[in-house]
């Protein structure tokens, strides 16, 4: 009775035995809930421009520089970066529009081979690849793409320039841009 | 004789910019799922709200404000600042009125305007003297600026007239140029030295609708 007791407990030791060794599973799971990440402040200043137009503004060739814009993207895909005016307000200035702001991207640094696009747009309303500010790739290992620009205002000339109506002074022209990283995998 | 020029006095106020907005963009995923579905339905209902959620992670945005502020639209400078002239016999010979200097305007302007100007008396001892006597023209305009054929230094609008112009945005602003001329055969001048002392005022007026 005592050996039939061993041998059967013998058996079971060996079966566990046998039954873990054989088999191991370790499960991973990667879990990417956003592939772009964009910021847009750029270096040393606020990320809102604020100008106040001056007579030397007035005589400066035209369009007239009234800001920088800079954007950090963060990436594990390509994409393209785009920027364009979402919402425009000049009550008082008869024939100003967003046409008027024009945009240009001077530097794109190597992370993620990023590079600018020469198109100048921000209307409203116009679409890609008209207001493409640049493409880039995964940055992975990296500060994130740098884009760095300027923004322009041309307020025209003549007859079909801007007419500030001096009865509101002083006159404030308002917009949004919105700064869009978009996938570009085919 | 002093040529003074008036601008319309307005300052700019500087409210702080608001902090940047960062917005995200996702994409709404699938709405009106029911528990109480079959295994084939759910199956269904995950082909279709993959791509959805794929498409949410593919774009982000971010907002920035732009403000710009114009406090004056309109700029006017005196390019000839002052006339002094000395009346002789060949001034009292010559056919009246006679020129006794030129004036010279600059504006920059982001809208449509009129330029006038006046002479005022401030002071003199000669009877008869006042603004009527002076007169003016418009020689040259540049600039989307035009001349008027008015002359005269005493009335008002649309007589007082120099001209009218537009936007000048880019360009070193509308220059007018002309001639100012005296007709002295009123005048009587009991004490010497005989003085008349004026000053002409230009002024740019906004004239959009």
């Amino acid at each position: 009775m005592t050996k039939r007791v061993f041998v059967a407990l013998l058996v079971g030791a060996l079966g566990l035995s046998l039954s873990s060794g054989l088999v191991a599973q370790q499960n991973v799971t990667i879990e990417i809930g956003q592939s772009l990440y964009l910021d847009c402040i750029p270096p040393d200043q606020p990320g809102d421009i604020y100008y106040v137009i001056t007579q030397a503004d007035i005589e400066a060739p035209q369009p007239i520089d009234i800001g920088d814009w800079g954007c950090n993207v963060d990436a594990v895909t390509q994409y393209r970066l785009n920027s364009q005016f979402t919402s425009f307000s000049a009550p008082f200035v008869v024939n100003a529009d967003t046409s008027d702001f024009t945009a240009d991207c001077v530097t794109a640094d190597g992370d993620g081979s990023n590079s600018c696009a020469p198109n100048s747009s921000l209307t409203l309303g116009d679409v890609d690849p008209n207001t493409r500010r640049g493409t880039g790739y995964n940055t992975a290992g990296t500060d994130g793409a740098d884009f760095e620009g300027n923004i322009y205002v041309n307020m025209g000339v003549g007859p079909a320039g801007w007419d500030v109506q001096s009865l509101q002074l002083p006159v404030t022209v308002t917009g949004t841009i919105t700064y869009t990283v978009t996938d570009t995998t085919p | 004789m002093s040529v003074t020029f008036r601008v319309p006095a307005a300052e700019a106020t500087s409210p702080p910019a608001p902090p940047l907005k960062r917005e995200g963009s996702p994409f709404p995923l699938g709405k009106g799922v029911g528990l109480g579905r079959s295994l084939a339905g759910i199956a269904m209902l995950l082909i279709a709200v993959l791509p959805w959620g794929g498409l949410a992670q593919t774009s982000q945005s971010v907002n920035v404000r732009v403000t710009l502020v114009i406090p004056q639209p309109l700029f006017l400078q005196a390019v000839i600042p002052s006339i002094t002239v000395e009346i002789t016999p060949r001034e009292i010979e010559g056919p009246q009125p006679f020129k006794i200097g030129d004036w010279h305007i600059n504006i920059d302007a982001l809208t449509p305007y009129r330029l006038n100007s006046s002479i005022v008396t401030v002071d003199t001892n000669i009877f008869d003297a006042g603004p009527e006597d002076f007169s003016t023209d418009c020689d040259f305009a540049d600039d989307f600026g035009v001349c008027t054929d008015k002359t005269s230094l005493s009335e008002p609008d649309p007589q007082n007239r120099r001209g009218f112009g537009e936007n000048t945005a880019g360009l070193d602003g509308a220059d007018f140029m002309g001639e100012i001329f005296l007709d002295i055969r009123s005048w009587d001048v009991s004490t010497l030295p005989g003085f008349y002392i004026g000053v002409i005022l230009f002024t740019t007026t906004d004239t959009t609708p």
